[in-house]
């Protein structure tokens, strides 16, 4: 019995004696933290993707509320979370307009290669032991990390090439950075039309080689009634604020060259099945 | 004969002996390859800047015409290697795999012979009459790039930071790559003109010690070297046997048999007082000196499935196409090669078209049919350690291939260490392509520096 007592006294001390140190140090390691900082950081996505710049969700909410710097911009959350983040801090937001990454290739089965690529599959792989085995040295590999690194789901490969699905995209840059030949652009959102093409070779050349490729004809620069086509290289390129989305160039373009962005994996899916003139 | 004094030697770590075919083109005289219609010469001929043209379409050439200006001193100049008319300058696939802006030189086949008011042959020369700045300039405005493959600018090699103290000048006769034999037969044709140029660049390093190395699968080669340099009894040039082993020709390697000494990570052979050059380096150099020629041909070994392969002397610019239907009078059965190698096996890569062109690097064009190419697909790894033994720079290829995959950044600074000498996968009983991974694990590592220390400074 007296074992007992004594263990159970004994014990019951020492958890008062750590329940008194453990008080005294809550008051004295107090680290003064705004609660702001805990207040943003509750309304943010908690992607955790560094699209912003910064470091997590945490480190963003940290640094607007020390700096104080609206220009601080998440593009997962949009200017939906803008307003909501100045109306708590209680500036003005600074909103921008929604941009997409966007894959300027549409070869894929479209394209002829040269050879056997045997190596480790992955993009990164082949431009490293630059084994691309396309004829075109400019499309877009097919396999893959880019899609291994959206953390949104918002990339995928479909009959061989990557295409992205402009409503989830949040434009955190991650593909950007991963694709090894530097094919995919951040374009806005509300311009739907772009050039999925990069090749500068010659018109004669890239008709043997992908039945989607650009030419070089200039059709799209006559047809273009705002001058918002540029063609430089054997390259036309559409200049984003000039053009009106009026859909002309894609009209006369008659290697579907030329595309209107879909919005959405259910469009893609769609376009796909009914082979329209639209990106794949 | 006179034999080497001195006993092989050979890099302390790591090695592996693969099959040498070089049978092949052993001791097959060089021979000079017929002029083809075009040259398409690419303006990333050497490590650094790619050169500049300073030519235009239809612009008319002769052989040994500066055709490209080199863009600031980490470049090289490029000369028109035949005469001819320029057709066009346009973005071309190189034999490196990549897209580089080209001059396709439309070739005049009546002007066929060297210009000879241009090269004036001076038999011998005063070596004292000319300064160091002198020599220097000599070579770099003749083009002259390594010849080992990697094509760094001679005259930037030459020209080490003023602290850094030379003592040693090695030329690299090993040759180490399977199949290849352009150096062996360089070696036994042009002996003598390999060592003037030789002691042109002992002069300018101002070095006491200069040491040839040759593998011993070269014996000829050494004991008549050695017996050269004896009747002419040059004592500060010695010839130093190689146990032949793969990769003993890598500048590490070479450093390490020779001197026993180590380069430390990042660093250079500079940094340890010693300067590397290949022999054709040396070749090159002589015929610059004394004959005022420009780098424009070079000798390459054409090997494997070939009808006749042997050891020929190419044009800058001719295309692999032309080369192996002229040279080697086609492949031995067209419809059975699966890879055509710019380079030797272990360390060249496989071209995409037949259509690029000898660069001033190309050491071989090695044709390989179906039978010799197994393919597989890679196996898990076993951590047997066979790719730590092999390895000659002393690194771990299963971790690093492993961390890798795991897209660790953090943990491959190693990676850069590496010098891709494919070792390691050709040891790997399951296949994984080892080399293959690390070179993706050095640009993951770069990547992730980047990213580190972009946000380091966004906090």
């Amino acid at each position: 019995m007296n074992t007992i007592i004594i263990t159970a006294l004994s014990l019951g001390l020492l958890a008062f004696a750590m329940g008194v140190m453990l008080y005294y140090a809550s008051i004295f390691f107090y680290v003064e933290e705004d609660p702001l900082i805990e207040e943003v950081n509750e309304i943010l996505p908690q992607a955790n993707c560094g699209a912003c710049g910064v470091p997590g969700c945490l480190n963003f909410a940290e640094k607007l509320v020390k700096t104080r710097d609206m220009g601080l911009f998440c593009p997962v959350g949009g200017n939906d979370l803008a307003l909501d983040i100045a109306s708590l801090m209680g500036l003005e937001a600074v909103e921008r307009s929604k941009m997409v990454a966007r894959v300027m290739c549409q070869g894929g089965d479209h394209a002829t290669r040269t050879g056997e690529y045997k190596g480790i599959k992955s993009c990164k792989a082949v431009a490293i032991a630059r084994q691309n085995d396309f004829t075109c040295s400019y499309a877009c590999l097919g396999y893959g990390d880019c899609v291994a690194v959206c953390d949104f789901d918002s990339i995928h490969i479909i009959n061989g090439v990557a295409i992205v699905n402009e409503e989830k995209c949040t434009a955190c840059n991650d593909c950007i950075i991963e694709c090894p030949i530097n094919i995919i652009e951040l374009q806005p959102y509300d311009k739907t039309v772009f050039i999925a093409c990069r090749s500068l070779d010659p018109g004669g050349p890239v008709r043997k080689y992908c039945s989607v490729g650009c030419t070089g004809c200039k059709l799209c620069v006559k047809a273009c009634t705002f001058e918002a086509i540029h063609f430089d290289n054997n390259l036309a390129a559409i200049i984003p604020e000039k053009c009106t989305n009026c859909n002309d160039c894609v009209t006369e373009c008659d290697t579907n060259t030329i595309v209107v962005s879909l919005k959405g994996m259910a469009e893609i899916k769609e376009s796909i099945k009914s082979n329209e003139k639209v990106a794949l | 004969m006179r034999k080497s004094l001195f006993k092989p030697v050979t890099f302390k770590k790591g090695g592996i002996h693969p099959l040498e075919n070089k049978h092949l083109s052993a001791h097959k005289a060089i021979v000079e390859l017929p002029l083809p219609d075009q040259l398409s010469i690419n303006l990333s001929q050497h490590l650094g800047k790619k050169a500049k043209a300073i030519v235009e379409k239809k612009q008319v050439v002769c052989i040994g015409d500066v055709i490209a200006e080199a863009d600031g001193p980490f470049s090289a100049l490029i000369h028109a290697p035949a005469s001819g008319t320029i057709k066009r300058i346009e973005e071309k696939l190189s034999a490196q795999g990549i897209m580089e802006t080209t001059i396709v030189i439309e070739v005049n086949k009546e002007k066929t012979g060297i210009d000879r008011s241009k090269f004036e042959t001076l038999n011998e020369i005063d070596l004292s009459s000319f300064s160091r700045e002198e020599l220097i300039k000599k070579i770099q405005q003749n083009g002259i790039v390594g010849q080992g493959g990697a094509a760094f600018p001679t005259h930037m090699k030459l020209s080490p930071p003023l602290d850094k103290q030379i003592d040693v000048l090695i030329i690299n006769g090993a040759e180490c790559e399977p199949y290849l034999t352009a150096d062996h037969q360089l070696m036994l044709e042009k002996s003598m003109e390999i060592i003037k140029g030789t002691l042109v660049l002992a002069k300018i390093l101002g070095v006491e010690h200069t040491f040839i190395g040759i593998e011993q699968n070269k014996f000829d080669a050494i004991d008549l070297f050695t017996k050269i340099l004896n009747d002419q009894n040059i004592t500060h040039i010695q010839v130093i046997p190689l146990i032949t082993k793969y990769p003993q020709g890598g500048e590490k390697q070479l450093i390490n048999a020779i001197t026993g000494r180590d380069i430390p990570s990042g660093q250079l052979p500079f940094d340890i007082g010693v300067v590397v050059h290949n022999v054709g380096t040396a070749f090159s150099i002589y015929e610059a000196l004394y004959y005022n020629k420009p780098v424009m041909d070079r000798v390459t070994t054409i090997t494997g499935f070939v009808k006749n392969p042997g050891n020929f002397r190419i044009k800058i610019g001719t295309s692999f196409q032309h080369a192996i239907d002229t040279g080697a009078q086609g492949f031995l059965d067209e419809e059975r090669v699966r890879s055509v190698i710019n380079g030797g096996p272990m360390m060249g890569q496989s071209v995409r078209q037949l259509d690029v062109t000898v660069m001033k690097g190309t050491g071989g064009i090695v044709a390989l049919a179906d039978a010799e190419i197994t393919y597989q697909d890679e196996g898990p790894c076993i951590r047997c350690s066979r790719c730590i033994d092999v390895c000659p720079i002393n690194l771990m290829p299963l971790q690093l291939a492993d961390d890798t995959i795991m897209n660790n950044g953090k943990l491959l600074r190693d990676a850069l260490d590496c010098i891709e000498c494919g070792n390691c996968s050709y040891i790997c009983p399951t296949n994984r392509k080892l080399v293959h991974w690390i070179k993706i694990g050095k640009k993951v590592y770069r990547t992730w520096k980047v990213q580190e220390e972009k946000f380091n400074k966004n906090i």
